[in-house]
């Protein structure tokens, strides 16, 4: 199953088991309507929301590619004007803001519906990891011979 | 163009980098330090060029180089300014990428494209750390048209 598949598919999986679970166990069913979920907008629009506040959070994170990231932020969705919440507590330095980001880019890589937005993700993602490189050393390494997905967003970080 | 195609084509494109990379070395022509950097970057080629061949459900041995690129790169990388010709190498490999996205169908093939790209423009960067595009163009792909 890819992560797309899993993304669509765990929230009809959920809406199905609370419809035949009559107890007061609320902890899944808090996930069930959000995607796609009234006002949300498809899985695209989620992740392309999603990312927007994470640029500006790596935009906050790291001053010196403050330009770069909000004009990712405006690339992936103009109505976002709010930094991501859950990012600016997790993401200490500018080097972790720069690796979740361009993880998280080469994640959704993966799961965006169609080739354009993926094209677009990898367009922030790819300069992404170029900032990272920058951020992480001076001069900037070389990198291993595959970007890992680790340490994407996490799911519960999605912004329904 | 399938995924498959289009992912070997590309593969083809990596084979010619590795290819005109390893010449340049057995020159023996550059630094150390510049020796250490090219040899990193001709073995990661290697490895995208394998990953991109099976994408195209071949095994590395089944991929040819391509041969308008190859000889392309022998006139700037074993010129006069290798290292200079392998930045510009870099960029170009990295625009290809982000122009296979726009084309390829199946999210398995976007997914492996996805893992090489931001390799491909950090190798730019490592080279050059003022290369620092607020995002990455398609502008100077590798493309069909010319390479094919």
């Amino acid at each position: 199953m890819n992560r797309r598949t899993f993304l669509l598919g765990s929230g009809a999986a959920l809406l199905l088991a609370a419809c035949g679970d009559d107890d007061d166990d609320a902890g899944p069913s808090t996930t069930i309507t959000t995607i796609p979920g009234p006002g949300a907008g498809s899985p695209d629009d989620v992740l392309l929301r999603t990312g927007a506040a994470l640029a500006l959070s790596a935009a906050a994170k790291n001053p010196a590619a403050a330009a770069a990231h909000r004009s990712h932020a405006e690339l992936l969705d103009p109505t976002v004007t709010e930094s991501h919440p859950q990012a600016d507590a997790a993401w200490a330095t500018a080097a972790d803001a720069e690796l979740a980001l361009a993880a998280t880019c080469q994640a959704w890589a993966a799961v965006l519906s169609t080739p354009e937005l993926r094209q677009t993700i990898m367009r922030v993602g790819g300069a992404t990891a170029r900032l990272y490189a920058v951020a992480l050393s001076t001069p900037p390494s070389l990198p291993e011979a595959f970007q890992l997905t680790d340490p994407a967003a996490p799911d519960d970080w999605l912004l329904r | 163009m399938a995924d498959t195609d289009r992912a070997l084509f590309v593969a083809g494109l990596e084979a010619a980098v590795v290819d005109v990379y390893r010449v340049l070395l057995q020159r023996g022509s550059l630094t150390a330090e510049q020796t250490d950097i090219v040899t990193v970057l001709a073995q990661h080629h290697d490895e995208h060029c394998v990953a991109l061949a099976a994408v195209g459900l071949q095994p590395r041995s089944a991929i040819e180089r391509n041969d308008t690129l190859y000889a392309e790169l022998n006139q700037t990388v074993l010129g006069d300014d290798p290292m200079g010709a392998i930045h510009a190498v870099e960029e170009h490999l990295t625009a290809t990428h982000v122009a296979s996205l726009a084309l390829l169908e199946t999210t398995d093939a976007a997914a492996a494209v996805a893992s090489i790209l931001p390799v491909e423009a950090r190798h730019a960067v490592a080279l050059v750390p003022t290369a620092l595009p607020p995002l990455e163009s398609d502008q100077d792909a590798y493309d069909e048209a010319s390479y094919g």
